[in-house]
């Protein structure tokens, strides 16, 4: 689905929500509330440029997460994600 | 917040033009593309325009009966909320006002407006901010079709506002009771975002 | 803070600058750092850029730059700092996109371009590593001169059985040149990826459209999702 070229990788977004979570959150699994499909968002699709971070699901396009930083605050809106997995690393990444 | 040695942004300084520019804005001659979602290319046989009050129909129109309408040309300067502004762009469009006559309305039945899009993006306007040729529903930018990335075949432009309230990909305008916030002010962004107050964020004046 | 302490030529467009950076944790070969540049006025820019040396705690890091000719940052990093200039510069970011030594699997790494960076810093990681499992780079640049970090690598081929490069150029190649000689393609990809039986671990890197490609024709060979990680460049060829 080669759509156009104006989304980046989640992972991108690590840098912004890094600030406010204690682990790695590009590693973090979402599944998607809209189609049940299951992805680290550091695969998400990333748009919103300079507005702020939006992450769609990469099977059904779905927004999943929505994150606006502003100063030393960060709004999250994670309705479009049913569920948010984080497990520690293991060393055969 | 440390200077960075050397470094000057993408800024064009316009002489004169600083009366034009509100505060904290730059001048820009790009026009960046900014999106929430991938580029919606609606064919013109399917798109309509609703004009709904509370998600009931009032009127609709088809591309055909839409450029039907009265035109209006308009240049004005446009301001992003990320900081750029881009000074005298031109637009043909169907005004509100135009819109609301044709369909019957001598006065709006409610305050606010929502504006839908196609993709989903959505954001609310006080209906006081789209009347008396504040705002239309342009189809072309620089005597062109609006391409699809800038919101074509039709946006809504409001250009006393930030730029975000100027919704591309525009398919329905339902007057509703309260200023409901939509995507981005839902999210942070200020529910009526004047530039000349810098009304970027929630709690700005 | 990140403060300028070397710079090196990878090509005539692309300039690897090294960085003494405080308070720097250490990073995985992979991740990324964010860098905001501010002007006199206040006008802000943030980038992101991928770090080019081997994973480690080394306070020193390297970045390497392509100089985007309309860009607004790179051409300032490129050829606006000097020794001794200090920038912001967060990180290390994306777990996501990471390789650790440790890794059984073998390795497949897809560039686009400047997407090499990352790529090399799984490569510097390996080379420094006992990690001697099957690895292999495809990378795709314009010009023979554009190959980014070309002698470095050839090193890395010449001294170790267990990893091999294919080169291909998309804009012409000097005469002797016993590469490849167009855009990567299905064809391509079929006969030098590593065999999807093998359950590869692989990484590509590059401009959206070359990434989203790859991608899709890695998955039509048989290869599984799960098993390849992507870092999209965008439209302008800066991240983000």
């Amino acid at each position: 689905m080669i759509d156009d070229v104006l989304w980046a990788d989640g992972n991108a977004a690590g840098g912004v929500l890094a600030r406010f979570f204690a682990f790695d959150v590009t590693r973090m699994l979402i599944t998607c509330d809209s189609c049940g499909a299951e992805s680290p968002l550091g695969a998400l699709r990333l748009y919103g440029g300079q507005m702020g971070i939006i992450l769609r699901c990469t099977k059904c396009g779905a927004i999943n997460v929505r994150a606006l930083e502003n100063g030393g605050a960060l709004t999250l809106d994670a309705r479009g994600a049913r569920r948010m997995t984080y497990r520690p690393e293991s060393n055969s990444s | 917040m440390p200077i960075t040695r050397g470094f000057k942004g993408r800024q064009t300084e316009t002489v004169g033009a600083r009366d034009r520019v509100p505060p904290g804005q730059y001048v820009t001659r790009d026009f960046p593309v900014l999106t929430a979602g991938p580029t919606q290319r609606t064919p013109l046989e399917s798109w309509s325009l609703s004009l709904q009050r509370g998600g009931e129909l009032i009127s609709r129109w088809s591309w055909k009966e839409f450029e039907a309408l009265p035109q209006t040309e308009h240049t004005t300067d446009i301001h992003c909320v990320t900081k750029w502004t881009k000074l005298d762009t031109r637009w043909r469009g169907v005004t509100f006002d135009d819109i609301m006559k044709a369909a019957g309305l001598s006065s709006a039945p409610n305050m606010y407006v929502m504006a839908h899009c196609d993709g989903g993006y959505t954001t609310n306007l006080p209906v006081a901010d789209l009347v008396d040729g504040k705002a239309m529903i342009a189809t072309h930018f620089d005597n062109m079709p609006i391409p699809t990335t800038h919101g074509g075949p039709a946006r809504l432009l409001v250009p006393h506002l930030y730029f975000w309230k100027s919704a591309k990909w525009v398919r329905r305008l339902d007057f509703m009771e309260a200023n409901t916030p939509g995507f981005w002010e839902s999210m942070g962004y200020h529910i009526y975002g004047d530039p000349w107050r810098e009304q970027r964020y929630t709690n700005d004046a | 803070m990140a403060t300028v302490a070397a710079f090196r030529d990878e090509t005539p467009s692309v300039k690897t600058i090294a960085f003494a950076v405080s308070q720097w944790a250490g990073h995985l070969a992979g991740q990324h750092v964010d860098i905001r540049l501010t002007g006199e006025d206040g006008y802000q820019a943030e980038r992101s850029y991928s770090i080019a040396s081997p994973g480690g705690t080394a306070a020193l890091i390297e970045l390497t730059v392509e100089r985007i000719s309309d860009g607004e940052v790179s051409p300032f990093l490129t050829d606006g700092l000097a020794l001794g200039d200090t920038i912001e510069l967060r990180g290390p970011i994306g777990g996501y996109f990471t390789w650790r030594p440790e890794n059984p699997s073998p390795l497949l790494l897809v560039a686009g371009g400047s997407g090499v960076v990352p790529l090399m810093s799984i490569l510097r990681t390996r080379n420094k590593s006992a990690n001697r499992v099957p690895g292999r780079l495809l990378c795709s640049s314009r010009r023979f001169e554009d190959i980014v970090y070309r002698e470095e690598l050839d090193r890395f081929a010449a001294s170790d059985n267990s990893f091999s490069i294919v080169h291909t150029l998309t804009r012409g190649a000097p005469t002797a040149w016993r590469g490849e000689t167009r855009r990567v393609d299905t064809q391509m990809l079929a006969k030098y990826a590593l065999p999807a039986a093998q359950k590869p671990r692989i990484f590509v890197c590059g401009p959206t459209l070359f990434v989203e490609t790859v991608a899709d024709q890695l998955l039509a060979l048989g290869h599984q999702e799960t098993g390849i990680k992507t870092e999209r460049f965008g439209p302008t060829g800066e991240k983000r």
